[in-house]
């Protein structure tokens, strides 16, 4: 995402029909994988889970978050963000109940000076602002985030966090 | 079948020429280029499949990240790699005794990517004793000895005032980033047309601040092998601004601000490649790529071939030059893989027989203006470690190494030791050279910016070229060295994943 801000926006369209098969093959391949069986040639000695857990069985398809485009963003913030309710804070602080949230009082997280001061209220709008552009909007923010400019990837990512970080009952 | 070729050729001269359209995406071109003219495809054939979604070029930290995430998202994947190892530029010593990291060394509190990967395949960090580099230098000036506590007041001293007070080996990243124009600004802000009037030689920047000749040539001495006239002044401070931003605002959980992966920073990749489905081919050095029909073939030097979908290729920009593409690349991006270069590091590795300092009552490490630049004897991480040290040169004084074999580089390191420093003369033993270059595979230590070419290529460095996307820690956009080479592939892997 970050190079496409330059990108056409026909070639998503575009893209998008000529890689449907695609689509269909990475679908299958997310269903069939379980089943799939790694090659006995262990010359590498850690083994983790993730070689062992069939995609279609995480946590997040779980809970049924059919927001694919917003789950795919989510790539570009998962090394720093959790979102589940006692996840541990990462490099950047855990997002859960963040939707009407004030900036910078999560517990347990050391904000920048410059968030701490900026009276925001956390709204899909106002989150909108930081996800295209953190350092823009709060200048001298800590996050290094290079920013998404989409407002499609925006939207589905707003989608997919208020969610992924809703408050459990 | 022939229409479709043409069309996809003249894409690729569009995404050469900075418009990264993908390959399949130009019916709007109108422009005949001249590689149209290619050869029209052997229609004879049959259609040619993918062996996989992604071939992934590369088993340094970006292309095992970029593959890791690609799996995450279902795609099939196969990593391949040129050398006979995995990890690239992150590289224990195993065999040589202290373990020491030969490259990527320290992991950053800051480095979200990179730790966040760590924790998640189970390895544990954390901060060997005797930490980074402690030991005072001796400095070695003009062929003249000088005590770090003698250095303020002595006259081979080129600063004034206060500055008097700051050693040597600290010029170049203490004054490089004075009054950094960077400050303050996001990472990214080095790619702004705002910060191309640095794009000059970092010695005339230099000059231009008020900086003597004599301070300007003594921080020559450990910038990359560029030397200063030859290095942007927008690398270095981009450089100290990625160092500088989160300094004293990240930390590790206990306070810390870096760490290291226990038993060695390679059981980081070798982890990474261990949790892929596919086991990463090793000893595959890539020579071309050729696209067809939406298929990428990858060639290797051994006769092996492998075709994917997409292909993500994190060689080094400057070792891309004997690689084969076709369609040609062309354009801007030809010209950064011709002209971009490394900064070139190289370590002479030595077992310490007898503690030549204390034959000579100085202290053991040297910090020198001359043909060694440094010489130092390694902290122990473990108590039990042998006292083991490295000659480890890095500035311009390293280009000559390129000529020699590593017998040559132990006749010329060990002579020009005992001509500094006679007490060295048969107190060492030698172990093993070891430079990120000196195999096909590897460029150097970190891509480095020319005058110019900040505004030429920077923005460029990252377009793809039809299915082909580049990754690595030269395509960074604002973290560098480790954490860049996992932003790299987290950005490529994006760009398959978002635009499927």
């Amino acid at each position: 995402m970050i190079t496409l801000k330059t990108k056409n926006k026909k070639l998503n369209l575009k893209t998008s029909k000529i890689f449907y098969p695609l689509f269909l093959l990475t679908f299958l391949l997310i269903s069939s994988c379980g089943q799939k069986e790694k090659k006995e040639e262990p010359t590498f000695n850690i083994k983790t889970e993730s070689k062992t857990t069939p995609i279609a069985e995480t946590n997040s398809d779980k809970t049924q978050n059919t927001n694919v485009l917003g789950k795919r963003m989510f790539i570009a913030c998962a090394a720093c963000h959790n979102l589940k309710k006692g996840e541990a804070h990462k490099v950047g602080p855990n997002l859960y109940g963040i939707f009407g949230k004030k900036s910078a009082t999560t517990e347990g997280f050391e904000y920048s000076e410059a968030l701490k001061a900026s009276g925001i209220t956390w709204s899909e709008e106002t989150i909108r602002k930081w996800m295209q552009d953190p350092a823009g909007y709060v200048p001298q923010t800590k996050m290094a985030f290079v920013g998404i400019k989409k407002e499609e990837q925006q939207t589905a990512l707003i989608e997919y966090l208020k969610e992924e970080t809703k408050i459990e009952e | 079948m022939k229409t479709n070729r043409r069309k996809f050729i003249q894409g690729i001269a569009g995404a050469s020429a900075g418009l990264i359209l993908p390959a399949s995406c130009t019916t709007n071109s109108k422009k005949e280029s001249a590689s149209s003219e290619a050869p029209a495809i052997h229609i004879k054939n049959k259609p040619i499949k993918a062996s996989h979604d992604v071939i992934v070029v590369g088993a340094g930290l970006s292309g095992l990240h970029a593959a890791m995430l690609l799996e995450e998202s279902g795609y099939d994947v196969q990593v391949i790699e040129g050398r006979q190892r995995l990890g690239g530029r992150v590289y224990t010593l195993l065999d040589v005794p202290g373990k020491p990291e030969a490259a990527g060394e320290y992991i950053g509190a800051n480095y979200a990517r990179m730790i966040s990967t760590v924790n998640k395949l189970g390895l544990e960090m954390y901060n060997p004793e005797g930490g980074g580099n402690n030991r005072p230098w001796l400095y070695n000036i003009k062929g003249n000895y000088i005590d770090a506590k003698n250095w303020e007041s002595h006259k081979l001293n080129p600063l004034e005032g206060e500055d008097r007070t700051l050693l040597p080996h600290r010029f170049l990243s203490t004054i490089s980033h004075r009054d950094n124009p960077l400050s303050g600004k996001p990472l990214d802000a080095w790619l702004e047309p705002e910060f191309h009037k640095y794009d000059i030689p970092h010695d005339q920047y230099l000059r231009s601040k008020g900086v003597n000749e004599e301070t300007i040539r003594l921080m020559n001495v450990v910038i990359h092998s560029g030397g200063m006239h030859r290095t942007s002044a927008i690398n270095e401070l981009r450089r100290y601004h990625v160092m500088h931003f989160s300094s004293g605002k990240i930390s590790f959980p206990d306070g810390t601000n870096w760490k290291m992966v226990k038993g060695g920073n390679s059981l980081l990749p070798e982890a990474m490649a261990g949790s892929l489905k596919n086991e990463p081919h090793l000893g595959k050095t890539v020579v071309g790529f050729k696209e067809e029909n939406g298929i990428v073939q990858v060639s290797c030097a051994d006769g092996s071939e492998y075709r994917g979908k997409h292909i993500i290729c994190s060689i080094p920009i400057s070792v891309l030059r004997n690689v084969t593409f076709e369609p040609h690349i062309s354009g801007v991006t030809k010209e950064a893989i011709d002209q971009m270069d490394y900064g070139l590091s190289v370590q002479a590795h030595f077992l310490v027989k007898e503690p030549f300092w204390e034959k000579d009552g100085m202290e053991a490490n040297m910090w020198t203006d001359g043909p060694l630049e440094r010489f130092a004897v390694r902290t122990k991480r473990n108590k039990t470690d042998p006292d083991a040290a490295i000659a480890y040169i890095n500035g311009p004084e390293s280009n000559k190494f390129r000529l020699m074999t590593d017998d040559q580089v132990f006749n010329y390191v060990e002579m020009k030791l005992a001509e500094m420093r006679p007490s060295t003369k048969g107190a060492l033993e030698r172990l093993i050279i070891q430079s990120c270059e000196r195999d096909v595979h590897g460029a150097g230590d970190w891509v480095y910016w020319q005058p110019g070419q900040v505004k030429k290529f920077a923005n460029h460095m990252r377009n793809n070229h039809g299915n082909i996307h580049f990754c690595g820690e030269h395509t960074s956009i604002m973290e560098r060295g480790m954490e860049g080479a996992f932003e790299s592939g987290e950005r490529a892997a994006l760009d398959i994943i978002l635009n499927a």
